[in-house]
């Protein structure tokens, strides 16, 4: 009714016609009257971390962080002439539509999170509520882990990219901040440094892979853990740098439960010139101001898991190994699969030809190529690895053959045997893998080394190698465990260069190969051993000093920005 | 003036009258009436005779064959050669009536004269009429936009439920496109070409509502039917107007006896062409050479057939024994029936000196050419008006429609067509169950679409002084939709419940449309000065809300259980809803002076909440007319009747466009798991895609218009006009920086497109003893351009879907479309085909960019499927009880791209073919056998080499499947007769036609589909034939009966 007098208004005054225009939109919620609640809050969250559950968000951490890298030198569906092959070799212009995809579903990432980071005071709870006010706090702290971790994949892969504002507006003028020139690399360093030192204070501190419902969320723990490796990817190897020692403190803190405190943290000094205590905490919706001295305690109860095969399989995903994944499901019957298909999409199965992930041969020929980890982790093609019995009956699970070519070979990591799926065509819901403890170990190993202790570092090694021989051989037909021995003390350069190597085998195929070499200043080196292995100048990869370190800007973005936002030297 | 109407009418009578009648109508009816009564020519009580001659008062000439009256009587005589006539008359106070084709009626008053000479004065044909033009009315000689006015007359001869599908081919500039032949098929109206890559569709007002479309309104119903096309005539609707407005005024009652109308008609329908398919036995030879050259390209692919039996070969192809008699061959002809539409519209009419009413019953019953689709459409309209008090007047109008359509499945034709002709309906096995086939998809497909409509309008009208008058409307509109799609699980042979594919869908909307007008009217001439001018206050609002529910495995196969709640899996339910308001102000300002100086002006603003910062529109417009023919100075010669230049310009705006483009929205379906392996949960996740730009405003567009009418010799009526018409600020997504991380890019006001063309409309009316005719003939040249598609001109890429191979990867789809700057909206994209490679029988492509590869940067604009020329041709003649009436449609120079061509020149792995294969086909030269000779002509063959596998490149999208699709085709044909009067009076019946026609009769086109007329697709997806439900032929009969 007030409508209608509105309109009579409107017939006598000219005036008050804008209450006539006043509907509701319908359907869906509009912005301004969204996160109002915690439960608004935490939809908008989950929507951030969907973006990881995106396929072409998962394909790019393989194609970028394993693709150009001597762990993997050929994609069997990919021609070397397609957007992969051309990623993979380095031979791609900045019209590469990856480029473009892994840009693109980071930045999504970036901006789900700051409706959430921008929203999170609008929450309305009640105060007494403490349970609401750490929910608020975590999802807060979720968020900004999530974006820290969103730009830390775009610095390292584009070198200093534009830090968007939180609240994108567009418009005719001033108020249009769509477009960002780019922020240097130390900036956008120094922002995700923030982020993950404010998300390990407002994270909790519990372990979410036992807890009902909550596993897969991202705590104190993955916000540390993220947080020595942003410090290592900005630390030079054999250079004196106080990362180093920040890295030992937040490593000892992870390993050897060491306390660290809020100002450890914080870093207030470098880090916040312009901000007090006070101010830092009403911005991060503490209640009350925070004390640089309380301590925090390990509680994460992060371990290594017995059986390093067996934590890429079924029983492997819940282990306290995980730091961060991105959480698939598919029931028995196959009728709910939420997963991106990714491990369908490009690591095949056995009975399958279909394996765009194809280890290189030189990593299989690695320290002789007896290591366990590797015999489980890459198998060659027509190579049978498991004979046995599964619910009555006897399989064989070998990598087929198919059409003719180079010999095949496949990461056992990112591919599901046959019995575990539920059904011919589908993963059982595994799990994308991000990060796990084994990699904090190999940090502070790393840091131990170069803060002068390279006889701990050893001891460490030698842990993840003791784990290595624990590999149950009931899997396997051909692989002796006990291949793999301690290693012996040594100098600086000599622990280094085992670090190194570890970190190569342990971690292979976990998409971290081309930014661990990049960041030791060792890519060429590395990449021209490959290339000198692989004699086929088809499958070589062009790498170029000075160039390759990060990637092409994507076209899109220059062409879109009018020329504000600038091109990588070299391309 | 020489011309004074022998009833002077004032023009607020006129407009009082305008639903009454035109002059067409009361010319023709005269003209009937005397007709039977000339035959009826009996003087039986007559006691006076009066005798004259009738001549033209201009040239002195004597007019033969004036149908002469005695007014109130059946008394009734005709002029001869020498115009002389004879009447009977019984008194002194009878008066005679005169009436003549092209001549104003005259009466006069017998008194005490026994001879009566009458000068008939030549009636200026068109020019007193009166023309609707919104919100008011003027007369056709006032206008100064341009406005195209349908022959209602015309148009209620054709069998059809729709006021669309009569609109086509009617006026100039007006493009009607029917999306299929399918019964209750929709249309896609274009006025003045597309505007915008949106919604392009003209705004419709039925009785001043403004409605969603037209296809309720039977054309019986209709008594004028308007077109607006420029701005200076469109304005007046301002934020809705610019892609013109379509204007229908129903009937009315009139004070008078009752009038019974009937009309009945029944046609046949069937197909106007079949294409041509291979019969078994071509069949199995042609898929023989084919798998032997597939199997010779690719590999590992076995070449079995050689030496085999035919039997064995059968077997080896089709996987069936080869039983006589068994085979469908033509699968089209089995799923095939006879078409009829049955008509019925009943109509009572008349009213007392305070009372009027029209109330109208319609029934249109369809059964289509294909099993199931069937069209039926009931309607009721009322309209009363109510004469309370001198001044006071109130009118009522109520419409009721309810339409139900069954419907086909949309590929039908095309898998009837492509399906193998070898193929039997049932299992070899004998078991009597049926094969899944282009049989079984109509069979087992159960899809009823429901339509209600619902107007109800009350007009409160009051007259403050003789000049000024009031006028309170207010409308509501309530249309329901909803669609239920049923597939049987069949009779598999294999069928089980845990197997079951019956799916059961329902799909139900809800709209709910108020609008309220407010006008004020200030009609008055004083001396030369003639001044109409017009206030409004227009509200309307809307709301809208649509559910959606399917689930799998029911019951069975009996359409009586086909509910939602017979499911019991894969439950899926989707819902949404939308609402909106505007609020506009609106004045319009006709002043004429001398009935020589014709100006208006108009201006309209409007407000909507599909806005938030700017939210109002300013709509302008200014027309100007000369009528020459009125000034002495230029001392024209007499056969000029008509002599007028008139020009307009204009601002008019699209609010077609989504309800909440300038929200940012959330969206939901982002989804996680939280949780372990064995204990876990699925959460939804919300985030926006987007951020909208809240300051995005109308689309405008801007048109000038340019015209001149002729009236030549009383007979001819020449209208030629040029518009030029350009819209800006159409609404795109302009793309923005990927780094922003929005999924979609917000609407902002971006692109230009340029409409600009000519119209010609031809109106030629004559005599020839008793012979009547008229020829009226429409050509409308368009040209459309787009100008700018936003800073970076991202060009807007149509439809990928039909092609399933992607040689370049799955992100560079085949898109067939490019919309893009300095070509028109939804120009074709693809490749040039060069030749055939005599080599290996595939086309080779034109290297277009020149680098010495074809790759995809060598696609090209390959074809338009905007017609360029449209034109419509009818014409209508009676002599005696006879009348006959031909209308011709035609579309020129535009293009289609024939999908079914991929099918049936079989380079897509399907199964049936051409029959003209024989000649054309290049069968690879590796073929030396002489089972294959004939077809191996490498250097004569026109078609690429036909492979059962994806080995070739000729699939790709290519100018090879786009075609010239221009037709004229005979749209209706008819021939009636009215029975003398006297033979049909003693049945109580005043006039009785009946008739016979046809529809669609002849088609001449050089397009090879089943049907050049190809509708449906959004603006940058048009002209896609997928063997769409082709128009059918039909021929009918009817009666129209007058009690």
């Amino acid at each position: 009714m007030r409508k209608y007098f509105a309109f009579i208004v409107c017939l006598v005054l000219m005036a008050g016609c804008e209450e006539y225009f006043d509907r509701e939109p319908l359907g869906n919620p509009v912005t301004e009257d969204f996160y109002e609640s915690l439960n608004e809050l935490q939809l908008g969250l989950n929507a951030v971390y969907n973006v990881m559950a995106d396929n072409t968000w998962q394909k790019c951490e393989w194609l970028f962080g394993s693709g150009p890298s001597d762990e993997v030198n050929r994609c069997e569906n990919v021609s070397r002439f397609s957007p992969e092959g051309e990623i993979m070799q380095l031979s791609y212009t900045p019209e590469n539509i990856w480029l473009l995809n892994r840009w693109e579903t980071n930045y999504r990432g970036i901006f789900r999170a700051n409706w959430v980071i921008s929203n999170a005071e609008k929450v309305t709870i009640y105060e007494e509520n403490i349970d609401a006010v750490n929910d608020q706090l975590d999802i807060l702290g979720q968020a900004k882990m999530l974006r820290a971790f969103f730009y830390f994949n775009l610095v390292k892969t584009y070198g200093g990219v534009p830090i968007k504002p939180e609240v994108l507006s567009i418009g005719g003028g001033a108020s249009d901040n769509f477009i960002q020139p780019r922020n240097t690399v130390d900036e956008v360093y120094e922002y995700i440094e923030k982020d993950l030192r404010e998300a390990i204070l407002l994270l909790p501190s519990i372990d979410f892979s036992n807890a009902i419902g909550e596993a897969s969320k991202v705590t104190r723990g993955t916000a540390l853990g993220m947080l020595v490796k942003v410090l290592a990817y900005q630390a030079s190897p054999g250079i004196s740098d106080p990362r180093w020692s920040e890295i030992l403190t937040f490593t000892d803190h992870l390993v050897n439960a060491v306390p660290v405190s809020v100002e450890e943290v914080l870093h207030m000094d470098e880090l916040y010139p312009d901000e007090t205590l006070e101010e830092i905490s009403s911005r991060l919706l503490f209640r009350e101001t925070l004390d640089p001295e309380t301590l925090f305690t390990n509680s994460y109860s992060y371990s290594l898991s017995d059986d390093y095969d067996l934590l890429w399989h079924q029983e492997g995903e819940d282990v306290p190994e995980w730091m961060f994944y991105v959480n698939h499901r598919e029931t028995p019957d196959g009728s709910v699969d939420v997963g991106s298909g990714f491990s369908e999409d490009l690591c095949g199965w056995s009975g399958y030809t279909a394996n765009a992930i194809q280890p290189s041969e030189y990593l299989l020929g690695l320290e002789g190529g007896s290591d366990p980890r590797l015999k489980t982790s890459v198998i060659v093609q027509e190579r049978v690895i498991y004979i046995g019995t599964y619910n009555g009956v006897i399989y064989t699970e070998r990598l087929g053959g198919g059409h003719p070519g180079p010999t095949k070979t496949h990461s056992h990591k990112w591919s599901t045997l046959d019995f575990e799926r539920p059904l011919r065509t589908a993963d059982n819901g595994k799990n994308f893998r991000i990060m796990r403890f084994a990699e904090i170990i190999l940090f502070h190993a790393e840091a131990l080394n170069e803060t002068g202790d390279p006889k701990t570092a050893i001891d460490l090694l030698n842990s993840l190698r003791a784990r290595a021989r624990k590999i149950s051989q009931d899997r396997w037909v051909d692989i002796n465990t006990q291949a793999v021995n301690d290693l012996q003390y040594g100098t600086y350069p000599e622990v280094r260069d085992k670090i190194w190597r570890e970190r190569q085998i342990e971690l292979n195929c976990e998409f971290d190969r081309f930014w661990d070499i990049v960041r030791t200043g060792r890519a060429q080196k590395e990449i021209n051993a490959m290339n000198s292995k692989v004699g086929e100048p088809a499958f070589t990869i062009n790498f170029i000093p000075g160039v390759h370190e990060i990637f092409a800007i994507p076209q899109n973005e220059i062409d879109l920005s009018n020329g504000v936002i600038t091109q990588n030297p070299g391309y | 003036m020489d011309r004074i109407p022998v009833m002077p009418i004032s023009l607020p009578e006129i407009i009082k009258n305008m639903r009454k009648r035109t002059n067409h109508l009361y010319l023709l009816r005269s003209l009937g009436l005397c007709l039977a009564l000339f035959l009826l020519n009996i003087p039986l009580w007559a006691q006076i005779t009066v005798t004259g001659i009738a001549s033209d008062k201009d040239t002195g000439e004597p007019l033969p064959g004036v149908n002469i009256l005695v007014k109130g009587t059946l008394i009734g005589s005709v002029s001869n050669l020498e115009g002389q006539y004879s009447i009977q008359v019984a008194d002194a106070q009878a008066i005679i009536q005169f009436s003549y084709i092209g001549y104003l009626t005259q009466e006069v008053e017998v008194g005490n004269q026994t001879v009566i000479d009458v000068a008939l004065v030549a009636d200026n044909i068109d020019l007193e009429e009166v023309v609707v033009i919104g919100y008011g009315a003027i007369k056709k000689s006032d206008v100064t936009g341009a406005i195209s006015s349908i022959d209602t007359e015309e148009i209620s001869k054709m069998i059809t439920s729709s006021a669309a599908q009569a609109l086509q081919g009617r006026a100039s500039g007006v493009q009607v496109t029917q999306n299929s032949g399918s019964p209750g098929s929709g249309f896609d109206i274009k006025i003045r070409g597309t505007g915008t890559i949106n919604n392009s569709s003209p705004l419709f007002v039925v009785d001043g509502v403004i409605v969603e479309d037209i296809s309720h309104i039977p054309p019986e119903n209709i008594e004028s039917f308007e077109a607006l096309k420029d701005a200076g005539s469109a304005a007046i609707y301002g934020s809705r107007a610019a892609n013109g407005v379509i204007l229908i005024t129903t009937k009315s009652g009139s004070e008078g006896p009752i009038q019974v109308d009937l009309n009945a008609s029944y046609a046949w329908q069937d197909y106007w062409k079949v294409i041509e398919v291979m019969d078994p036995n071509e069949y199995m030879f042609f898929q023989q050479m084919a798998r032997r050259e597939a199997s010779v390209i690719n590999h590992g692919y076995d070449v079995f057939m050689q030496d085999l039996p035919p039997e064995e070969m059968w077997r080896e192809l089709f996987d069936n024994d080869p039983i006589e008699g068994q085979f469908v061959g033509d699968w089209l002809d089995l799923i095939s029936q006879n078409g009829a539409i049955q008509k019925y519209n009943l109509s009572l009419r008349g009213g007392s000196e305070r009372i009027s009413y029209y109330v109208s019953g319609n029934l249109l019953d369809q059964k289509g050419m294909i099993d199931k689709s069937t069209f039926n459409d009931k309607s009721i309209l009322s309209d009363l008006n109510f004469d309370i008090t001198d001044k006071l007047s109130l009118r009522t109008n109520i419409n009721f429609s309810s339409q139900r359509q069954g419907v086909v499945p949309d590929n039908t034709f095309k898998e009837a067509l492509i399906f193998s002709p070898t193929s039997s309906i049932y299992e070899p096995s004998g078991d009597g169950y049926l094969i899944e086939s282009p049989y079984t998809n109509v069979l087992w497909y159960h899809e009823n679409q429901r339509k209600n409509l619902l107007t109800i309008s009350l007009q409160l009208k009051y007259d403050i002084s003789k000049a000024l008058s009031f006028q309170s409307r207010a409308a509501y509109v309530n249309t329901n939709r909803t669609t239920s799609r049923f597939w049987e699980a069949g009779d598999f042979y294999y069928f089980s419940l845990n197997n079951s594919t019956t799916d059961i869908r329902r799909m139900a909307s809800y709209t709910d449309k108020l609008q309220w007008e407010n006008m004020l009217s200030y009609i008055r001439d004083i001396n030369r000065h003639s001044i109409n001018a017009v206030g409004v206050i227009s509200l309307e609002s809307s709301s809208y809300e649509y559910m959606y529910g399917k689930i799998r495995g029911g019951v069975g196969n009996s359409l009586n259980t086909a509910y939602l709640s017979s499911g019991f899996q894969n439950l899926d339910v989707a819902g949404s809803a939308k609402q909106w308001a505007d609020l506009g102000f609106v004045t319009r300002i006709n002043y004429d002076f001398d009935d020589r100086y014709l100006i208006q002006v108009n201006f309209r603003a409007d407000g909507s909440s599909r806005f938030i910062e700017q939210r109002w529109g300013y709509f302008p417009s200014a027309s100007l007319g000369w009528r020459l023919s009125q000034e002495n100075f230029l001392n024209l010669p007499a056969w000029i009747n008509m002599l007028k230049l008139r020009g307009s310009w204009g601002q008019l705006g699209n609010n077609r466009i989504d309800e909440y483009g300038a929200y940012t929205f959330l969206s939901s379906g982002m989804e996680y798991v939280f949780g372990s392996e064995q204990r876990n949960s699925l959460v939804d996740g919300w985030a926006p895609l987007g951020v909208a730009y809240d300051a995005i405003e109308w689309e405008k567009t801007t048109t000038y218009n340019v015209a001149t009418d002729i009236g030549l010799f009383n007979a001819l009526v020449f209208n030629l006009e040029y518009f030029w018409k350009y819209t800006t600020d159409m609404l795109i997504q302009v793309p923005v920086v990927p780094s922003t991380g929005m999924d979609s890019s917000p609407f902002r006001n971006a692109g230009e497109v340029e409409n600009k063309g000519i119209e010609l409309t031809m109106n030629y009316r004559d005599n020839i003893g008793k012979l009547n005719w008229d020829m009226n003939l429409n050509f409308s040249y368009i040209q459309n351009e787009i100008i700018s598609l936003g800073k970076r001109s991202d060009p807007v890429y149509g439809p990928d879907e039909g092609f399933h191979n992607s040689v370049f990867g799955a992100d560079d789809p085949y898109f067939r479309t490019k919309t893009q700057v300095g070509h028109p909206i939804g120009e074709f994209y693809g490749w040039v085909v060069d030749d055939i490679n005599r080599a290996n029988g595939e086309f080779d492509f034109v290297d277009i960019n020149g680098d010495g590869i074809i790759n995809e940067y060598d696609r090209t604009a390959i074809g338009n499927p905007q017609p360029r020329y449209f034109t419509g041709f009818n014409l209508s003649m009676n002599y005696g009880g006879f009348d006959f009436s031909l209308f011709l449609q035609g579309v020129f120079k535009v293009d289609v791209w024939n999908i079914l061509l991929y099918d049936l020149k079989s380079f897509n792995n399907t199964n049936a073919f051409n029959d003209s294969w024989q000649e054309f086909y290049l069968s690879s030269n590796i073929l030396g056998d002489e089972l294959y000779t004939e077809l191996d002509n490498t250097e004569t063959a026109t078609l690429p080499t036909a492979y059962t596998l994806d080995a070739g490149k000729s699939y790709r999208p290519s100018d090879f499947y786009v075609e010239d699709a221009s037709y004229l085709r005979i749209k209706n044909v008819q021939l009636g007769y009215t029975l003398p009067r006297q033979l049909t009076e003693k049945v109580g019946v005043d006039r009785l036609r009946v008739y016979v026609g046809g529809m669609n009769l002849l088609t001449f086109t050089n397009y090879s589909g089943l049907d050049p007329e190809v509708g449906g697709g959004s603006n940058t997806a048009k002209g896609f034939d997928n063997a769409n439900y082709p128009q059918a032929r039909s021929i009918a009969v009817g009666i129209n009966a007058t009690f």
